[in-house]
């Protein structure tokens, strides 16, 4: 009896949130959710690199497509990488939208020739405007295996690229942020 | 002998797995390359990360499963409606990549539809042939109740292939115009709109009916042949023969008197009838000269050119088969007839033009040696 009240206490593990999530099952999403979400907010917000509304709507979509998608896990990854690599797609989305419109907001303001001063930037350390301002297949990588310390291997796997290439593309963001600190050229 | 420093790419391997290989510890360099790593590492560990609020967090959590419930009712209703078969093949709303469950249309009804577009279609065009060759065809069929016949072909026809045959046999007489109502029936032959036209003064629009064809009005310029005009001539159809200033004016209504009227109507009643069928005659001399350019100058049977005699011959050989496909057969033979006069002419103008050329430049080459000569005469003279 002991033993099967201390089974029914254990919580239950991701793999079978997520089978549960597949059944249909709303408490589990919701455990889910709680297990995860703080993962999930602060990858999207070094990501995207901002902590404002928007990171809650990508949260929100990021966890959608979990639900959605839960069927299609293949249990070959962590739970936390295979949901980075969702969380990764919906940002990148999310960002190519919205150069589309920065994009379109600059060619407004310069038709009607109103002087828009960027403001600066929200980022007070120079390594996050140095990871803001890498390339977007290095910082996602970046972030990924050097913050969130997810294994090259399952990096490789959720970003479908070959180990080799998390190894390259690790290697040259490290030159690009020395270089951003160290104020030399790479 | 130190083993080479490992490659960047190796040097990242080691550290994301935390165990540097010996050469690492050894190497100054490597040495310095790995705390450079830990360094950054380090920094990274203490950037600053604003964690989401609690009020933000749940709003999104009930949101998810708001999202979550939705996407479950509407799974569930698909499932049901597609193992109750009441809809075809319902993609599940959560199968992003089905195709369109619009409904199709049925093959059998597509077929109808298809047929039935292509039977519009063929009446359309059965119609639109009838429309355009009908009336030609109507004109072209000789009456019985003409009883002239076409003048014989003359018989003095010209000898040279230059000649070219005149574009339509034209009577003494001249035609009448066709009447409003005649232009409606476009079907009646000429004679026909002669005798029964009242009204000779013709609408303004009449000047050329778009369908109206009779086999006897020009339709190109005079002096080309018109094969189409031998065949109904060796076929036996009479062209019109009555002008519009001709017709007789007894068709107008005459003078009427009635019982209202008073002594000085009745007594100016033939003077307006008189005056009437000046006005009407008036009238038809107006609209004369708007046929004219159809009806084209008035000839005589004497001036007519030589018909094709083959072209005549078919015709009649091909009579049997009705008047169109003789006519056709006619047609074809004078084409190729006129067509070989035609060739021949030709190659008999250039023979003719190249030996002028020829004359002219022998003429030329003889004035300047003749010149030639003189100028060695006059020089000799000198000398």
């Amino acid at each position: 009896m002991p033993q099967a009240a201390a089974k029914s206490a254990s919580p239950p593990s991701d793999m079978e949130l997520v089978t549960e999530v597949t059944n249909g099952d709303k408490r589990a999403l919701s455990a889910l959710f709680d297990r995860f979400h703080l993962d999930v907010y602060r990858f999207l917000a070094r990501y995207v690199g901002r902590n404002s509304a928007d990171i809650d709507d990508l949260v929100q979509q990021t966890f959608i497509e979990v639900a959605r998608s839960a069927a299609n896990f293949r249990r070959d990854s962590q739970l936390k990488t295979w949901m980075f690599g969702i969380a990764t797609n919906v940002a990148r989305r999310w960002l190519r939208q919205e150069a589309r419109s920065e994009r379109l907001k600059s060619d407004v303001a310069s038709q009607h020739a109103i002087a828009v001063v960027a403001a600066p930037a929200e980022r007070g350390s120079k390594i996050r405007s140095a990871i803001a301002a890498l390339p977007e297949e290095l910082r996602v990588t970046f972030i990924m295996c050097a913050i969130e310390e997810v294994s090259g291997a399952d990096a490789a796997a959720v970003l479908g690229i070959p180990i080799g290439t998390v190894w390259r593309r690790m290697h040259d963001a490290r030159k690009a942020l020395s270089a951003a600190l160290t104020g030399s050229p790479p | 002998m130190s083993p080479p420093c490992p490659s960047p790419l190796v040097l990242e391997q080691c550290f994301a797995d935390g165990k540097p290989v010996a050469h690492i510890i050894e190497c100054a360099q490597c040495r310095k390359t790995w705390d450079a790593y830990v360094e950054m590492r380090r920094e990274l560990s203490t950037l600053e990360y604003e964690p989401p609020n609690d009020l933000a967090v749940r709003r999104v959590r009930a949101h998810i499963l708001q999202s979550f419930d939705i996407q479950a009712t509407t799974e569930a209703v698909s499932r049901e409606l597609s193992s109750s078969h009441l809809v075809g093949n319902v993609a599940p709303a959560s199968d992003r990549t089905a195709p369109d469950s619009a409904p199709r249309q049925a093959p059998g009804r597509r077929i109808v539809t298809y047929a039935s577009i292509a039977a519009i279609s063929a009446a359309l065009a059965v119609a639109a042939t009838l429309t355009i060759f009908a009336p030609l065809h109507a004109v072209q069929q000789p009456r019985s109740s003409v009883a002239t016949q076409p003048p014989p072909p003359p018989q003095n026809a010209p000898a040279s292939p230059l000649v070219v045959p005149r574009k339509a046999w034209r009577p003494d007489a001249t035609v009448t115009p066709p009447s409003p109502s005649a232009v409606a029936d476009k079907a009646l032959p000429f004679r026909a709109i002669a005798t029964t036209a009242r009204a000779v003064t013709p609408p303004r629009a009449l000047t050329r009916p778009s369908t109206f064809r009779p086999a006897t009005t020009p339709t190109t310029s005079p002096g080309t042949p018109t094969e189409y005009t031998y065949a109904t001539e060796s076929l036996g159809y009479e062209p019109p023969s009555v002008r519009p200033a001709q017709l007789p004016l007894t068709t107008l209504p005459e003078p009427t008197v009635s019982a209202s009227m008073t002594a000085s109507e009745v007594a100016s009643a033939p003077q307006r009838a008189t005056a009437n069928r000046s006005a009407s005659n008036q009238a038809a001399a107006m609209a004369e000269p708007a046929f004219a350019p159809i009806i084209g100058p008035v000839r005589t049977a004497s001036s007519l050119p030589t018909p094709a005699p083959e072209a005549t011959a078919i015709a009649k050989q091909a009579l049997p088969a009705g008047p169109s496909a003789a006519k056709a057969a006619a047609v074809r033979v004078t084409l190729t007839t006129v067509t070989e006069r035609s060739n021949r002419t030709t190659a008999k103008r250039i023979e003719r033009a190249t030996e002028q050329a020829a004359k002219k430049a022998n003429q030329k080459l003889e004035r300047a040696e003749r010149k030639h000569e003189r100028a060695l005469r006059r020089t000799k003279r000198e000398r």
